[in-house]
């Protein structure tokens, strides 16, 4: 069967999507990063290749912060930010979508959108807060397994006013309210309701929030998330079933519309490269003060990559 | 006596052929790297904005290099910029014996320039010392018309990479220029250079409008080659702060008594903003209304972190946006700022432009 694969490759996930001719997801997989994108990337494929033996891919799209890597080491026809990879794909799950919230591991994004097109974003800048690795902290110093945190947050009925501003107050405040002997539900749904605030405060501010709502990332699967920007935005607010694949689904789909604007044939190393061996390697140049970080991507030992560098002294050597 | 000043974008060599020409010897500080930043920070309070920790770094490694005199220029009561000098003076002298000379631009240039001149070029001829001014300033203004001419035809060529080193290459050979008639000649020919490769179609590119704090806006170091990775991806780029023009206006019109930066830009921000806040802040919203009344397709705001009056003008900025429908990036930079995370943005914001226009 033809397909688009879009590959998005965060901090905290990564994840896959396999879309069919007529954009519909006929397949999906989100597993952990665990700091080695590469070899999430190599396991991923061979899961997906697993379940899905008789795909054709016609083009690849990655996205998220491991783009760029990802990108070389699966030969993608198209490279993009993750806030237009989460737009695109929100629009072509709700096409009336106006506003997207979008929470991953490590950043969180507002995206305004209207009549189809993206008119504004916000991504945070300063603090990571309000993103998916502080919940997992929090979860896992509670000892609830994170999957479980949005119900725990939903049980309660009174909640606690938790400092939201940054993670590490966030956390004091946690632990003083336990003390002080509050329900553990209570300060979980104090803690989303901070971080719901928080949100809004650094992204939303000045913005028109206008419904529909789409909630998407890995944090829309917590309820308690979910139900703490409805009672602060006074609106429902959908979390897609896909929510937290929505990268990757966009990643497919810019793939599929820059093959359509290229009309060529994908460059897609194809699924063998999940037996590849990819050694990355980096190290300080010294050709000037600049001392830049270069990275070198080996691929079956021979280097198919070079970036990092501001002048191009490295990057510029490699045939593109 | 070996002269050193700060790095901000091309200035260097203007300043340099004017003081050299009148028999000052200059030690130039380095290009801006990484070392600088570190070094500079290293040697500056933590909460300062990025420009003074920038400026102190030059100025280590001109005395690093054997510079015994630093000039810098200020404006004191603009922004807490015009107070740094005075911190900076105090701090670099605990170290070594130094002159520190601070030309200051709030009240009239001209006398000031001309009074540093004559105190570090005591043998030089009054005509020597305006003529060498003269000429600095045209220079200065000859870069910013390639500096304008490389964002306008870097956008409409195939290759924005062949526009970029022409300009650059354009830079150093201004810099040998030294007569009225050798820049004249030089800039033409090399807008003409650029102008033969820019073969791009009769489509007009998305059009963004940088605005900001002015250092961030002139130094393409510290400000991450916001231009050039613009119009890279095809997006014309118009930055409305040149050193050239700057001054032009403030060394001669306002000599003349033909100009008043304030009032104009006091004129061009209503109603959005209506007081002068500090600094550049005024402007920043005064050219974002222009932009969006002249159909710009999205604007960047560029300010360092915590820069007070670009905060009190995002607030204007942020209205302006919402009233007119408009596009608007903003980028604190600071000596943490990544690579990653502004290029992350910009090609979003890129994106979103272009899907608009379509």
């Amino acid at each position: 069967m033809q397909a688009f694969l879009g590959l998005d490759v965060g901090s905290v996930s990564t994840n896959i999507a396999v879309l069919n001719m007529q954009d519909q997801i006929i397949d999906n997989l989100y597993i952990r990063t665990q700091g080695r994108p590469i070899d999430a990337v190599q396991s991923g494929l061979r899961e997906i290749k697993e379940r899905n033996p008789e795909l054709t891919i016609e083009g690849v799209g990655t996205t998220g912060s491991g783009r760029q890597l990802a990108g070389i080491v699966v030969g993608a026809d198209s490279i993009k930010n993750e806030i237009t990879a989460h737009a695109v794909a929100a629009i072509h799950i709700v096409p009336d979508v106006q506003t997207v919230i979008e929470i991953g591991g490590q950043d969180s994004k507002l995206i305004i959108i209207r009549n189809g097109i993206v008119t504004d974003f916000t991504m945070n800048t300063v603090c990571a807060a309000g993103t998916g690795s502080f919940l997992d902290q929090q979860a896992a110093r509670l000892n609830i397994p994170i999957e479980a945190f949005g119900e725990r947050a939903i049980e309660s009925s009174a909640s606690v006013r938790v400092a939201g501003r940054c993670a590490v107050f966030a956390e004091s405040d946690m632990i003083h309210k336990q003390q002080t002997g509050h329900q553990i539900p209570d300060i979980l749904n104090g803690l989303c309701q901070a971080l719901v605030r928080n949100f809004l405060n650094n992204l939303g501010k000045g913005k028109e929030l206008k419904g529909p709502i789409i909630f998407q990332g890995g944090v829309a699967a917590n309820k308690g998330m979910k139900r703490a920007f409805e009672e602060a935005l006074n609106c429902s607010v959908i979390v897609p079933t896909y929510h937290n694949v929505m990268g990757a689904i966009g990643a497919a789909l810019l793939a599929k519309e820059q093959m359509a604007k290229l009309e060529q044939a994908t460059v897609f190393h194809g699924f063998d490269i999940v037996d590849f061996t990819y050694t990355p390697r980096s190290f300080a140049c010294d050709g000037c003060p600049n001392i830049c970080e270069v990275i070198e991507l080996k691929m079956n030992d021979q280097i198919t990559a070079m970036w990092g560098d501001c002048c191009g002294k490295w990057s510029k050597s490699m045939p593109l | 006596m070996q002269v050193t000043f700060p790095h901000m974008g091309y200035l260097n060599i203007p300043v340099s052929n004017m003081l050299t020409n009148l028999g000052v010897s200059v030690i130039e500080a380095p290009t801006i790297t990484k070392k600088t930043i570190e070094l500079g920070s290293l040697h500056s309070p933590e909460g300062v904005c990025l420009p003074y920790k920038i400026n102190m770094g030059n100025f280590l490694e001109g005395i690093e290099r054997g510079a015994d005199t630093l000039v810098t220029v200020c404006g004191a009561g603009k922004c807490r910029q015009g107070f740094y000098n005075s911190v900076q003076k105090i701090s670099l002298s605990e170290k070594t014996p130094l002159q520190f000379h601070t030309i200051n631009a709030s009240e009239n240039l001209f006398i000031n320039l001309y009074g540093f001149l004559r105190t570090v070029a005591p043998n030089a001829s009054r005509f020597s010392i305006v003529e060498n001014i003269a000429i600095a300033i045209k220079t200065l203004k000859a870069l910013d018309a390639l500096n304008n001419a490389k964002n306008y035809y870097g956008a409409r060529a195939k290759n924005a990479d062949t526009i970029i080193s022409i300009y650059q290459s354009g830079i150093s050979q201004l810099g040998q220029c030294h007569t009225f008639r050798e820049i004249n000649k030089k800039q033409a020919e090399i807008t003409a250079q650029m102008q033969a490769i820019a073969t791009g179609g009769a489509n007009q590119p998305a059009k963004v409008g940088i605005i900001g704090e002015l250092y961030l806006l002139l130094e393409p170091y510290v400000n991450h080659n916001i231009e050039d990775l613009l119009i890279k991806q095809g997006v014309e780029v118009k930055k409305f702060v040149y050193t050239g023009d700057w001054a032009y206006s403030q060394i001669i019109l306002r000599t003349l008594g033909l100009y008043n930066e304030e009032t104009d830009h006091l004129k061009q921000a209503r109603p959005y903003l209506n007081y002068h806040v500090g600094g550049d802040g005024l402007k920043s919203v005064g050219t974002a209304l222009w932009c969006t009344r002249h159909h710009y397709d999205g604007i960047i705001h560029l300010y360092p972190f915590g820069c007070m009056p670009e905060i009190v003008a995002q607030y204007a900025l942020k209205n302006i946006a919402k009233d007119y429908n408009i596009p608007m990036l903003a980028l604190s930079i600071d000596e943490h700022a990544s690579d990653v995370g502004i290029i992350t943005r910009l090609e979003a914001f890129i994106d979103c432009l272009k899907r608009k226009q379509k």
